[in-house]
């Protein structure tokens, strides 16, 4: 791992996760910090795979920078936090393996399908539980988050 | 506040739905539809309301004083909006000291209007320059980002296309779309000699795979929305299978064998 690679790594997650933005009508102005949140999330996952962590604890922790980055914009320009978080998670999402999976299965490779299948499934709960980890860490931080109006309804009737 | 007429319960509702239906349709999370439809419906002045929302339709019952108000409203997924989400989640959190119902229903029906933050032209060489990059994340080469984003391009086009000429079946729109790309991705690599068709082929549909759906399932899942969370698993699933049949499609007509 040069830092020559990483950079390039950096260049390469942040084009994907802008490219996305773009489809995904993110509010101009914020497509760049969707673009280096998806970049961040990116180059710490390629990192730790470089240092031979497993792509499924990398992935986790890829898409705890992604929550917590997308918290800190969130709170930072008063937008909801998945406007960051849904952008930037799209480098980690398990593209390849889901689709291994399909083309496995359609040419009736079932063991190499259904392993494919389950690591894509890995890579998937890797993802959700680390945005979940990102969003209890942010909790931590702010507990005044929810209106009055909001914890009313919540309450209600139970 | 004064309570609210049985007229005004029935304005509230509609305008609770329109909003839910929105967030709904613009990828949003239930959870999060839910609770913006509560910040505006206890705003407008429900005392009480049971709302209840699944990717596929939604309930609401706002109460005030003696009188009671429920609807259903039937939708369905249809994309992904960032900038309408951020508009429905402003005016729930910092537009509502003062509100009239007139006043939100007029600024919804803006939010609804409101036209995409950039022409639907740009997301061809977004999408174009997005999918040659995970070409490269995958390991390829300069012919692997060209053959992918030659792909994405072509596929985004036909999917607009597609979307403009009335042909709103999102799945059959993938089938076709992901047919093109690859066929389009195996081209282009073949014709410039490129040294990894597969990574060309499968970054070029990477566009295609329903991320969103997949991700918005599992944290509808952390969030007991259970029937929520297994709607989107399946409609992911769903729209894989059809990029499948696409790829599969293209890799009879070539003959091409990826994957070892």
């Amino acid at each position: 791992m040069t830092v020559l690679e990483l950079a390039q790594q950096v260049v390469w997650g942040f084009v994907a996760t802008f490219g996305f933005g773009v489809l995904f009508n993110v509010p101009t102005r914020m497509l760049v910090f969707c673009g280096l949140t998806g970049a961040a999330g990116h180059a710490c996952r390629w990192a730790l795979v470089q240092q031979d962590v497993h792509m499924v604890s990398a992935t986790f922790v890829g898409a705890v920078v992604v929550g917590l980055l997308g918290y800190a914009e969130a709170q930072r320009f008063h937008l909801p936090r998945s406007i960051f978080t849904v952008t930037g998670i799209i480098p980690l999402v398990p593209g390849v393996p889901a689709f291994e999976t399909l083309v496995y299965l359609m040419r009736d490779s079932i063991t190499e399908g259904l392993a494919a299948a389950v690591t894509t499934g890995l890579r998937s709960g890797a993802i959700a539980s680390g945005l979940v980890a990102a969003r209890l860490l942010s909790l931590l931080v702010d507990k005044a988050h929810r209106g009055e109006r909001l914890r009313r309804w919540q309450q209600r009737g139970d | 506040m004064p309570g609210l007429t049985r007229e005004e319960l029935n304005d509230l509702v509609d305008i609770m739905l329109d909003i839910g239906q929105l967030m709904l349709q613009s990828g949003a999370a239930s959870f999060r539809a839910e609770r913006t439809m509560a910040l505006v419906g206890l705003a407008l002045g429900a005392e009480q309301l049971e709302i209840y929302v699944t990717p596929t339709g939604m309930v609401a019952t706002a109460i005030c004083g003696a009188e009671q108000r429920t609807r259903t409203r039937r939708t369905g997924p249809s994309g992904v909006n960032m900038a309408r989400i951020a508009a429905l989640n402003s005016l729930s959190r910092y537009e509502l000291d003062g509100a009239t119902l007139a006043s939100v229903r007029e600024r919804v029906n803006v939010i609804k209007t409101q036209p995409r933050e950039l022409p639907a032209w740009t997301t061809i060489p977004a999408v174009a320059a997005a999918c040659g990059a995970f070409a490269l994340i995958l390991g390829g080469r300069a012919p692997e980002f060209l053959a992918a984003a030659a792909g994405a391009g072509l596929a985004q086009a036909l999917r607009l296309w597609l979307h403009h000429v009335g042909m709103t079946n999102p799945f059959a729109a993938t089938v076709l779309a992901a047919f093109g790309a690859s066929l389009m991705a195996w081209g282009v690599d073949s014709l410039i000699a490129g040294k990894h068709i597969e990574l060309a082929v499968i970054a070029s549909v990477l566009l295609l795979v329903p991320g969103v759906p997949l991700v918005t399932s599992v944290i509808d899942l952390t969030n007991e929305d259970l029937v929520s969370g297994v709607t989107r698993g399946v409609l992911a699933l769903v729209l894989a299978l059809s990029i499948g049949i696409g790829v599969m499609l293209t890799l009879w007509i070539t003959g091409l064998r990826i994957l070892p």
